[in-house]
């Protein structure tokens, strides 16, 4: 148990290290950080919730950073392309498919982990900025711990993400149809709730509400760790038990769909 | 040679081009185009619906800033509106949307107050604690669509919070006696009156409840008419000496309009 953690950990290491110093994640980083800055601009626009407003924008920067790292470098690093050899060089060491897969999804995990850190610590730098230079009538209230807490859910949602995108880099090979099938399974995971509140509007005697209900299981609802409009807002607070239960759902996700990974990994053909 | 020959000849080429566009453009009539619907905008926008939504409203409001003079407002009303309706959807608590909307549209036509009250429920609903869109919502449907009863319900429902300003009751109770509900009208008086400590307000409340009192008596000598006769009195003269002594005086505060059936209390212009 502790070698297949040090191979891991190794495997993690190297991942980290690569995605370091890429040039392209560096340039991604400096983008979001002249993004999150626009912020101190894009606050100008908005004459009344200035701190609803910038507090969604900072952390949507946020997030979007996240979402490009995951569909054009994590994807890039997972998917099984036969012109790279990563995957054949590394399993031709003593590590299992399934210690590849974990290794993966943590070095790939660290490295959001950094990126969200880092572009959280500037965003709150930039929010406490605009709160000082409006004053409290239009940026009343300012909670650092939903702050925090809708970081946590953002790299959540990232982390699911990653897991599915490790799956499918399993089941296809190249990069371009894992970003095809990735992106579906996110719109899909938009759409569903949309298609399952309209339907719950209508009376319907089919068996269709719950099939969706149970693809829900699939294809989770990201909106359940979206606690923005929380960040400056007192009133109406979600309950903690919810909040608990939806990161223990993401938590759950993510080792089934790793643990798919594996089985896949490990009966997949490399030629 | 020539390839340099052609790449110059292309970029002055491409600058007259652009500097054409630029003049065109400068004399093109500001355009709002319809917002995609709301359901769309979620799916595809996904955990950016709320920045998406804050977007909206920044193109909304660069687009009113910078209508020219004369523009009539009909012709942009309507796309105005869907545009109000979708970022109110995506983001229901974000409260800038509602003051723009307030703004520009209620004053256009009746149906427009209709729409911005439409919208305002919204933000009356996801912000409850934000007392001035019930305001707003009530003023459009007593200044812009002449529904006095509908602005007085509005009114004394916000009247019921604790945070509400004390004004609140007494304008439900005169907003519904000029809509013709004068019963109605004196029994939030009534409450008012229970409530108040301020002696110079409870004057007030007892004044205009003395007022309600003498315009109940008419309306219910309206409603003996009518019981006699088969029909409301075309003036209330018609009711002098039979049903009353006289038209009582209802001082400086309010007068009575007789629309038949209907016996409003309004404000006196006195």
């Amino acid at each position: 148990m502790r070698l297949s953690l040090r191979r891991i950990s190794s495997l993690a290491r190297i991942v980290v290290l690569d995605g370091l110093r890429r040039h392209a994640l560096i340039g991604l980083v400096l983008l979001a950080l002249a993004c999150e800055t626009g912020g101190l601009f894009f606050f100008g626009f908005i004459p009344r919730d200035i701190g609803r407003a910038s507090s969604d924008f900072i952390l949507t920067v946020g997030w979007l950073a996240g979402f490009i790292f995951l569909f054009f470098h994590a994807v890039h690093v997972t998917a099984w392309d036969e012109e790279k050899r990563v995957l054949h060089t590394l399993l031709a060491r003593p590590l299992s498919r399934g210690e590849y897969v974990l290794g993966t999804f943590s070095g790939l995990g660290v490295l959001l982990l950094l990126l969200n850190m880092l572009l959280g610590g500037i965003g709150w730098l930039i929010l406490h900025l605009i709160q000082r230079m409006v004053g409290s009538n239009f940026f009343a209230y300012f909670s650092h711990g939903y702050y925090v807490l809708s970081l946590v859910g953002i790299l959540a949602i990232q982390f699911m993400i990653l897991a599915v995108i490790i799956l499918f880099s399993g089941l296809v090979r190249g990069s371009f149809t894992v970003l095809l099938l990735a992106l579906s399974y996110y719109f899909i995971s938009s759409g569903l709730p949309v298609v399952r509140e309209s339907l719950a509007t209508q009376e319907s005697a089919s068996f269709l509400p719950q099939l969706l209900q149970g693809l829900s299981a699939v294809f989770p609802n990201f909106g359940r760790l979206d606690f923005k409009p929380w960040v400056v807002q007192v009133a109406s607070t979600p309950e903690w038990f919810h909040v608990a239960l939806n990161f223990l759902f993401s938590i759950l996700y993510c080792g089934i769909i790793l643990g798919l990974a594996c089985a896949v990994y490990h009966r997949r053909d490399l030629k | 040679m020539l390839a340099r020959g052609l790449f110059a000849l292309t970029l002055c080429v491409f600058g007259l081009v652009f500097a054409v566009q630029e003049k065109i453009a400068g004399h093109a009539e500001p355009y709002l185009a319809p917002a995609m619907p709301t359901q769309i905008q979620r799916v595809a926008l996904g955990y950016m619906q709320q920045l998406g939504a804050e977007m909206l409203f920044v193109r909304a409001a660069v687009f009113l800033g910078g209508l020219p003079a004369g523009v009539a407002p009909e012709s942009y009303a309507a796309t105005l509106a869907q545009n109000f309706d979708v970022m109110t959807e995506l983001y229901p608590r974000f409260v800038d949307p509602y003051y723009l909307a307030q703004s520009s549209l209620p004053h256009i036509s009746p149906e427009y107050a209709a729409q911005a009250n439409t919208i305002l429920a919204r933000g009356m609903k996801a912000v409850p604690e934000h007392l001035i869109l019930p305001f707003f919502a009530g003023f459009n449907y007593f200044h812009y669509m002449e529904q006095p009863q509908k602005a007085a319900e509005v009114f004394f429902e916000m009247a019921q919070r604790p945070e509400a300003p004390t004004w609140l009751g007494h304008l439900a109770a005169v907003l519904a006696a000029q809509g013709g509900n004068l019963y109605g009208g004196r029994l939030t008086l009534e409450a008012m009156l229970a409530s108040e400590e301020d002696e110079i307000v409870r004057e007030r409340y007892q004044r205009s409840l003395e007022a309600f009192d003498k315009a109940i008596v008419v309306f219910e000598a309206t409603s003996q008419f009518e019981k006699d006769h088969g029909y409301p009195p075309d003036s209330l003269g018609l009711l002098v000496p039979n049903y009353l002594q006289n038209i009582p005086d209802l001082g400086t505060d309010f007068e009575m309009v007789w629309e038949p059936p209907t016996l409003r209390l309004v404000r006196s212009k006195k």
